[in-house]
């Protein structure tokens, strides 16, 4: 009986120690177990990628991710787009829905704008900024624009500079002074003002003229990372701080989201049970992990606790709960949104007139 | 409840009726027959067994309403090392540590960890051994950021042939019941219930 007394011992220190090291869940693990949905496999080579954009043109999806891919609208097969450039990636993409899609591609040293019209590729002439680093493209109140930046040297290629480029050729620049600090993030147009993310600033004006956006404003939530003009001097900026900042056409006022956070995009989007929610995204940089993304109200600018508004609890959980998304798309046409991960590859989740149908690869 | 689970736990439920048949005829494992060897295992020994096999998730019911829920979990493994000490002959009492990993519908990793205390009949007709086993103890559970820890109670039988007088080698099947209760969140509360069948290594000490 010594060696059963033993075991029996043994057995109850590990039984502690196991005891002592767990934590309850917000819910049971059995029943999160029965209120999860498949998640695809997805596009094998979408796996682990970080997707730079997707956009709408016409009944298909375009997405970056390394190479330009499509699918259609009602479809969930991608496949690769034919006569694009060799070995240069497709970095970004703007489109007027219909009859125009650019797509900017490079490879770090050699960038160009292609035009797709449904069936032809036809080159951008980008003379008005061949001594810029061209960035990402936007398309806003019937003008495509191009963010671009200056580099020193190739040795030391740090941002002089940042502008938007308008116009022939892309010739204009909207930006009346040369500020550092990196490239524009975002620019959006609330029906008859734009405004460009740039560093902690946010400039607003007529990005389609010559120094167009020289006024700015700090809307204090650290480097602004996104945008989302929700109607006429209605805009609200996300930034690296955790807040939020809403612009009311004369000052910002901040709300703090998560102060752990980094937060990197916002889109609104319609919510089940009726209204809308603003999702704003997280990313991981530097010590900050990424969160996945907060749901957010409107009316208040507080996180919603239980994440039901686009997608289950579970769904969000075994999805992008603790996901780095650096980019969300909403269509409103084909009502899916899209979340482009830093290396998780590329989600969405389709809104189906009441309901989310919950996320899943693409 | 979905048909596999029933059909499973039927095929569990005759197994389970053959194992208590045939020791019903064993009734008394010391009693050397001639069909019946005299039982090898007395007083004082000890068994050492390693298994490792696969694990089914089968049970999933939600003790708020009685409702049948899926349990959305694939097929998985399960391993386990036990202690068994016999203290009459054939019957051992003993204890086990173990683990059950299954993948879910949605990606995520189910894993639980069983520490039991288990008793076992050990009924011969030699070179073959059947050991039903009854177990209790507790199981740590986790999936994703969630964790718990519960009660277990599992039940089924060792099928062995005695390859030497030191190893035996053969099957385990058994089925875990794992009552998951959540003080603070009743509509959590549910029934777990897994089959467990795998391959078995037993030394005699």
């Amino acid at each position: 009986m010594k060696h059963l007394a033993r075991a029996t011992l043994a057995l109850a220190l590990l039984s502690a120690v196991i005891l002592g090291a767990c934590s309850e869940g917000p819910v049971g693990i059995f029943e999160s177990l029965s209120l999860e949905t498949p998640i695809d496999n997805g596009t094998e080579a979408f796996a682990s990628q970080t997707p730079n954009f997707v956009v709408r043109f016409g009944s298909d999806y375009y997405a970056g991710v390394g190479a330009l891919w499509r699918r259609s609208v009602t479809g969930e097969t991608w496949s690769k787009v034919a006569g694009t450039p060799t070995g240069l990636y497709a970095v970004s993409a703007a489109s007027d829905g219909t009859s125009s899609l650019w797509v900017l591609f490079t490879d770090g040293d050699t960038s160009m704008v292609k035009l797709w019209d449904g069936s032809i590729w036809s080159d951008v002439v980008t003379d008005g900024i061949s001594t810029m680093a061209p960035d990402s493209l936007f398309f806003l109140n019937s003008t495509v624009f191009l963010s671009a930046g200056a580099t020193d040297t190739a040795a030391d290629p740090d941002v002089t500079s940042a502008n938007i480029h308008s116009g022939a050729n892309f010739a204009t620049a909207a930006f009346g002074l040369a500020p550092s600090g990196g490239r524009v993030k975002a620019l959006v147009h609330d029906g008859a003002t734009f405004y460009a993310a740039h560093a902690d600033d946010v400039h607003t004006g007529d990005a389609t003229t010559g120094g167009g956006l020289a006024a700015s404003v700090t809307p204090g939530v650290g480097t602004v990372t996104g945008l989302l003009a929700r109607g006429a001097a209605d805009v609200v900026a996300t930034g690296s701080s955790g807040s939020v900042a809403v612009w009311n056409g004369s000052a910002w006022t901040a709300h703090v989201i998560d102060s752990t956070a980094y937060l990197s995009d916002l889109v609104e989007v319609p919510a089940d049970g009726g209204g809308t929610v603003v999702l704003v995204a997280t990313r991981s940089f530097g010590a900050k992990g990424a969160k996945g993304y907060f749901e957010v109200d409107p009316s208040t600018w507080t996180v919603v606790d239980d994440r039901g508004l686009v997608s289950t609890l579970t769904n969000f959980q075994t999805t992008l709960e603790e996901t780095s998304i650096t980019k969300l798309y909403y269509d409103s046409v084909g009502t899916r949104l899209f979340a482009l991960t830093g290396g998780d590859g590329l989600w969405s989740n389709a809104w189906k007139g009441t309901a989310w149908s919950g996320w899943n690869r693409e | 409840m979905n048909r596999p689970s029933i059909r499973a736990i039927a095929l569990l439920a005759v197994a389970l009726a053959a194992t208590a048949a045939f020791a019903q005829d064993a009734a008394d494992p010391s009693v050397d027959s001639g069909e019946f060897p005299t039982n090898p295992y007395e007083s004082g020994d000890a068994l050492l067994s390693f298994r490792l096999g696969a694990g089914f998730g089968l049970l999933n019911l939600d003790l708020s309403d009685g409702s049948f829920d899926p349990l959305n979990l694939g097929p998985g493994a399960a391993f386990s090392l036990s202690y068994m000490h016999f203290v009459a002959r054939g019957f051992a009492i003993g204890g086990e540590l173990g683990g059950l990993v299954a993948g879910s519908v949605a990606g995520r990793t189910f894993f639980a960890a069983p520490l039991a205390f288990r008793a076992s009949w050990h009924f011969v007709l030699s070179p073959f051994e059947i050991a039903p086993t009854v177990a209790a103890g507790a199981v740590l559970q986790r999936l994703g950021e969630l964790s718990h820890v519960d009660p277990v109670v599992r039940f089924g039988a060792d099928w062995l042939w005695r390859q030497s007088a030191d190893w035996g080698l053969g099957l385990r099947t058994e089925f875990w019941l794992i009552p998951q209760m959540y003080l603070d969140y009743p509509d959590s509360n549910r029934l777990g219930g897994f089959l467990e069948t795998t391959l078995t290594a037993t030394y005699h000490l």
